[in-house]
């Protein structure tokens, strides 16, 4: 019975929502909706999402996916599993850390990053950052992301405009330890432009010009994590 | 239609259908009158079929609060449905 009713429920609710889709209301990005399940997005800007759930089925269908993922259960799946489906799909890389920067005489622009931001001791996703119009920074920024084992924390450091500094560092995300004799290595265009062993905890990449990169932090089993990296002016 | 599809045919009859689409009319109507959380509710859980347990790890509610949360949104619906001579 309870069950008949909840199915009435449901019925009815659709119908509610369908004489009620706004397709031409703005949708939150990616970022805004991972925000939003972490609870990280500020109480104005969360209230405003979840009205527009209410009448977007795209946005409610993603919120929906977005929980059901973060509370499935975390099966371990064979390293050699994982490996062997990768290979026969071409896959080479796990997914990356997205960053693009803009850089200015005397002051960074945060224009997407798919981590966190550090602002003092506090991490903050990109999106948060805009409704907080925080965007520009003085002369460095750190982000973070978690990748399947390890922490990456990459530092851009802005060298008066025209060309930077750029390191990475990677934690044990359990241990919270920072890993060595991880290999590092800066590539543009596909061309292996530097590579090094982070035998002291991290690697700096100095006097980089402008332009996209990807930066590739492996042991000795594979690939950890990937940094996809453009920085213009 | 031939009297074979006719006899196999187990979709409910035309008054039972139309007794539906009254209730489905008058439940919209309710719905339209809940507050934007009991709404956001129903999408989570109705709608999005988000269990319980999830919602409640989600909303930072207890268990108890969570089922309590449902249950007068349902007894609200109730009530406008029964206030509409249901």
């Amino acid at each position: 019975m309870a069950k008949d009713l909840e199915g009435l429920i449901k019925l009815a609710y659709r119908g509610w929502k369908r004489r009620h889709l706004k397709e031409q209301e703005a949708h939150p990005d990616e970022e805004e909706i991972a925000s939003f399940l972490e609870g990280k997005l500020p109480l104005e800007r969360s209230e405003e999402l979840r009205q527009h759930l209410t009448c977007c089925e795209d946005c409610a269908e993603a919120v929906g996916l977005g929980l059901t993922a973060k509370n499935a259960p975390d099966n371990e799946i064979p390293v050699g599993l994982i490996n062997s489906v990768k290979e026969r799909l071409g896959v080479k890389t796990p997914q990356a850390l997205e960053v693009i920067l803009k850089l200015k005489e005397k002051a960074l622009e945060i224009i997407k990053a798919s981590g966190d931001i550090l602002i003092g001791q506090e991490l903050v996703p990109a999106a948060v950052l805009r409704s907080r119009n925080i965007g520009d920074f003085k002369d460095e920024v750190v982000i973070l992301k978690d990748f399947k084992d390890i922490r990456l924390q990459i530092r851009v450091e802005n060298k008066t405009g025209k060309y930077f500094n750029v390191n990475i560092q990677a934690k044990d995300k359990q241990s919270k330890t920072v890993v060595k004799d991880l290999r590092v290595t800066l590539f543009k265009e596909g061309v292996e432009l530097e590579s090094y062993l982070n035998d002291s905890g991290s690697v700096t990449f100095e006097h980089v010009l402008l332009g996209k990169y990807r930066i590739e932090i492996a042991d000795l089993e594979g690939d950890l994590a990937c940094v996809l990296l453009e920085v213009k002016t | 239609m031939s009297l074979q599809d006719t006899l196999a045919d187990d979709s409910l009859p035309v008054t039972e259908t139309l007794s539906m689409d009254e209730r489905l009319k008058i439940l919209d109507y309710c719905i339209e009158l809940l507050s934007s959380e009991d709404k956001y509710f129903i999408e989570l859980n109705f709608n999005q079929e988000i269990s319980l347990e999830t919602l409640r790890d989600f909303l930072k509610l207890s268990r108890g609060a969570i089922d309590m949360k449902k249950a007068r949104l349902i007894r609200r619906l109730k009530e406008c449905f029964k206030g509409k001579g249901f």
